[in-house]
């Protein structure tokens, strides 16, 4: 069963919309905001994207991103130690924000977009739990930030290349490549075409 | 592009509303708790409170942004001696040492786009009790620019998060997080659930009430 009515959510304007090819958007013909998106092949290459994400979620996280070498002395940076860090100098709120944003919802949306899709695969849509995933990618999707963080890296990188000698090691190009992983869900995930699975069951 | 460009009729004037997690339409029925079948959710037609909530928050942030900028965000040290840093005279430190780009980014991230919501908060509420020269096509993109740039503000913390863990070498330099780093980061968070907070469709209710927007 496809949803054919939707109101905007920016101007609340109801719009029917007929079946959409993959590729068309579908805007509100009063503000012009997107209402539908219809991706190309979106179950598969969501899988793609979310094995390759967890696979690379490890080592993006607790792989050190680059060591600062001063006087032969050297220290390196990871996600982790740098939340690390903050705990330890009593900023606790930012080191729970700095978790949540960029360790525990990246892994969320993954999780819950890897399990999501499968499960339309197996037609286990019908299930309680399938809609509290669901759900839970939704609401982790506003709150992830790791583009921010890898802008973050960049800032830092400039500050100190005129302070110390600076190397980057693996765990860089892990967080890129799991930064791409996650942001590209945004591309390939299609959250209505999946309800729309929900209520075909 | 399918959609029907006759003359618009809100999910509100049919007495529906949409869940707001889940986009599903349902049949609305005010006074009582309406969960979407769908994902259990709690639907409403406007978001509860919505012009008082975004208020409150607003006038939070703003409180927030003076520690924000006053107060220390982190502290270079050498040889256990240094100043402390706040976001501003960070920047001025860039822009001495001739890093133009990333102080320019940095800048932005962390001093005009906070602000800007702020202020484009306040604008846009104050606009919802009087007249406003723009449109309401023009303040809901307004709107969802505010919403946007939201998280990019956060650049600064995770700066200092790295700087923090990746300068330790012992006695001769070291970087500690100041105080300032959690007002900032509080100060975000406040705009973005304040830019969440604002219900966009309200901006259209008004000009069908008024029937004055082109």
């Amino acid at each position: 069963m496809l949803q054919r009515q939707y109101a905007c959510i920016a101007c609340d304007a109801l719009v029917d919309i007929q079946s959409l090819k993959p590729g068309q958007v579908a805007k509100c013909p009063r503000c012009q905001h997107v209402i539908l998106t219809r991706k190309y092949n979106p179950i598969n290459s969501t899988i793609a994207l979310c094995l390759s994400g967890l696979i690379l979620y490890l080592p993006a996280v607790f792989y050190p991103l680059m060591s600062l070498q001063v006087l032969s002395v050297e220290s390196s940076a990871s996600l982790y130690s740098g939340i690390h860090a903050l705990w330890q100098s009593e900023l606790y709120i930012v080191a729970c924000l700095v978790f949540i944003f960029c360790a525990l919802t990246p892994l969320v949306k993954l999780i819950a977009a890897l399990l999501v899709s499968v499960g339309v695969k197996y037609q286990q849509t019908h299930h309680n739990w399938y809609r509290r995933l669901l759900v839970y990618y939704i609401r982790a999707d506003s709150w992830e930030m790791l583009e921010v963080f890898l802008i973050g890296i960049l800032v830092s990188i400039f500050k100190l290349r005129d302070m110390a000698t600076l190397h980057y090691d693996l765990g860089l190009l892990c967080f890129c490549l799991l930064m791409l992983c996650v942001v590209s869900l945004k591309v390939t995930m299609d959250k209505q075409l999946i309800w729309d699975h929900v209520d075909a069951r | 592009m399918l959609a029907n460009s006759a003359s618009t009729i809100t999910a509100k004037q049919r007495g529906l509303a949409q869940c707001s997690t889940c986009h599903l339409l349902i049949a609305y029925h005010p006074l009582t708790h309406n969960v979407c079948p769908r994902c259990q959710s709690l639907v409403e037609q406007r978001t509860t409170d919505s012009i008082q909530k975004c208020w409150a928050l607003t006038i939070c942030s703003l409180i927030v942004a003076i520690p924000a900028n006053t107060m220390p965000i982190m502290t270079v040290l050498y040889f256990n001696k240094g100043q402390p840093d706040t976001i501003l005279s960070g920047i001025v430190t860039m822009v001495q040492l001739g890093m133009y780009p990333i102080a320019a980014i940095v800048f932005i991230a962390s001093f005009i786009v906070p602000l800007a919501k702020i202020v484009g908060l306040f604008f846009l509420l104050r606009s919802l009790q009087r007249k406003s020269h723009l449109t309401t096509k023009q303040r809901t993109d307004l709107y969802h620019y505010i919403e946007l740039l939201g998280k990019w503000s956060m650049l600064d913390v995770f700066v200092v998060a790295l700087m923090v863990s990746l300068v330790e070498i012992g006695s001769v330099i070291e970087i500690e997080a100041g105080a300032g780093a959690t007002a900032f980061a509080i100060m975000v968070i406040l705009t973005m659930v304040a830019a969440n907070s604002f219900d966009p469709r309200l901006l259209w209710d008004e000009g069908e009430n008024q029937s004055e927007d082109k």
